[in-house]
């Protein structure tokens, strides 16, 4: 439902660039629902939207349930993050970005897949190949073809994953998905070892986002919802979904 | 002396078929840098395969190179080869976003670039792949 408002108009989008954008789910961990809490009168709430200056913690505009509730209708919006982006000259390449991680695999695929995108997992054998891999990635993820294409996740010494994942699965390496309507499965859509070029592996990726797009299908929130009401899927989380007043 | 310990530093055995030569970057003459800064040769990029490069020296000389030895200059030049420039057109087809808070701030901090923080629950009424 956000997704198909502000979010989705190709003017936030290119205003986004100048920030590093976080959207964590409240009910996913106790963690993020102590964010929420912190950032939103002390309540759990399903959205919150609030612009923060790099230190995470001083507040930029004040907290809404939405950017309109927050700052204002879009054009409003979209000055004010001119306006804040202005103030804020990155000091180092946003093109080196550290690479998104979420916090497990299957809400990373559970994400994705809210937000229609491919979800690239790195899987690696062992924890001390996960910041190597992590950084030789930076300037893959950030390529401005590929930047906003897709969801990223790493484990390590896991295959869990694979459990859910159709097609060809191998153990380690870098593994595209395409996630299911409900985000509970997913497919493989390609794969690479990990020790391609970033100039082959961008090309691979890209290629992998244009199949994405050809096979699919744009969901229909109210038949979403109904369907998988229909048919009994559920998500369980840490935390219950509800509402604090 | 220094070309030749660049040289022997880098050089390894030369098994690559080279009929399959990249002949995109093939024209551009250039000086590469290795990552200390010190040792510098003039060439040609040729090819990439893993994590390694083929260069051709301007004297015709084939060096198999990792590309993490070369200067940050020359990788970003190896990957704007293979992939478009850095500069190149982003299509806009959506936020960047982290879904986790820890990699998000430690980014912010190490850019300082601020922040844009939304919660949103990934499911409907207990219904997933929707927000």
């Amino acid at each position: 439902m956000i997704e198909n408002r502000e979010f989705s108009d190709s003017n936030c989008i290119e205003r986004s660039r100048g920030f590093v954008c976080v959207r964590i789910d409240p009910y996913e961990t106790q963690a993020h629902a102590d964010w929420v809490r912190k950032l939103w009168r002390g309540a759990l709430t399903n959205t919150v939207f609030v612009l923060l200056e790099p230190d995470g913690k001083t507040p930029l505009s004040r907290g809404g349930r939405s950017p309109e509730m927050a700052i204002g209708a879009p054009d409003v919006f979209y000055a004010k993050m001119d306006e804040v982006a202005d103030d804020f000259q990155p000091k180092a390449s946003v093109h080196e970005a550290i690479v998104p991680d979420a916090l497990t695999f299957r809400q990373a695929l559970n994400t994705a897949s809210c937000d229609q995108r491919p979800l690239v997992l790195v899987s690696v054998a062992t924890e001390s190949d996960l910041e190597r891999m992590e950084e030789r990635l930076r300037k893959v993820a950030w390529h401005p073809s590929i930047t906003g294409c897709f969801h990223w996740d790493f484990v390590a010494d896991d295959t869990e994953w694979q459990k859910v994942v159709s097609g060809s699965t191998p153990d380690h390496g870098i593994i595209v998905i395409q996630p299911d309507k409900f985000g509970l499965k997913g497919d493989v859509m390609a794969s690479f070892d990990g020790d391609e070029s970033s100039g082959a592996l961008i090309t691979g990726l890209k290629d992998a986002f244009f199949d994405f797009q050809q096979k699919h299908e744009a969901k229909d929130y109210e038949n979403h919802r109904r369907e998988g009401k229909r048919k009994g899927v559920t998500f369980e989380q840490e935390l219950e979904q509800k509402e604090e007043r | 002396m220094k070309r030749n310990a660049f040289v022997g530093l880098l050089v390894l055995a030369l098994t690559w078929n080279l009929s399959t030569t990249d002949a995109r970057a093939e024209a551009e003459v250039r000086t590469w840098t290795d990552n200390t800064g010190k040792f510098t040769f003039e060439g040609t990029f040729v090819r990439s395969r893993g994590s390694e490069i083929m260069l051709k020296k301007v004297d015709g000389k084939l060096l198999r190179v990792p590309l993490s030895r070369l200067s940050r200059e020359d990788q970003d030049y190896v990957t704007e080869l293979e992939s478009g420039p850095a500069e190149a057109t982003d299509p806009l087809t959506g936020i960047a976003w982290y879904s986790s808070v820890e990699p998000a701030f430690a980014e912010a901090k190490r850019s300082d670039r601020p922040i844009m923080f939304m919660a949103a629950a990934t499911q409907c009424s207990g219904v997933p792949g929707i927000f």
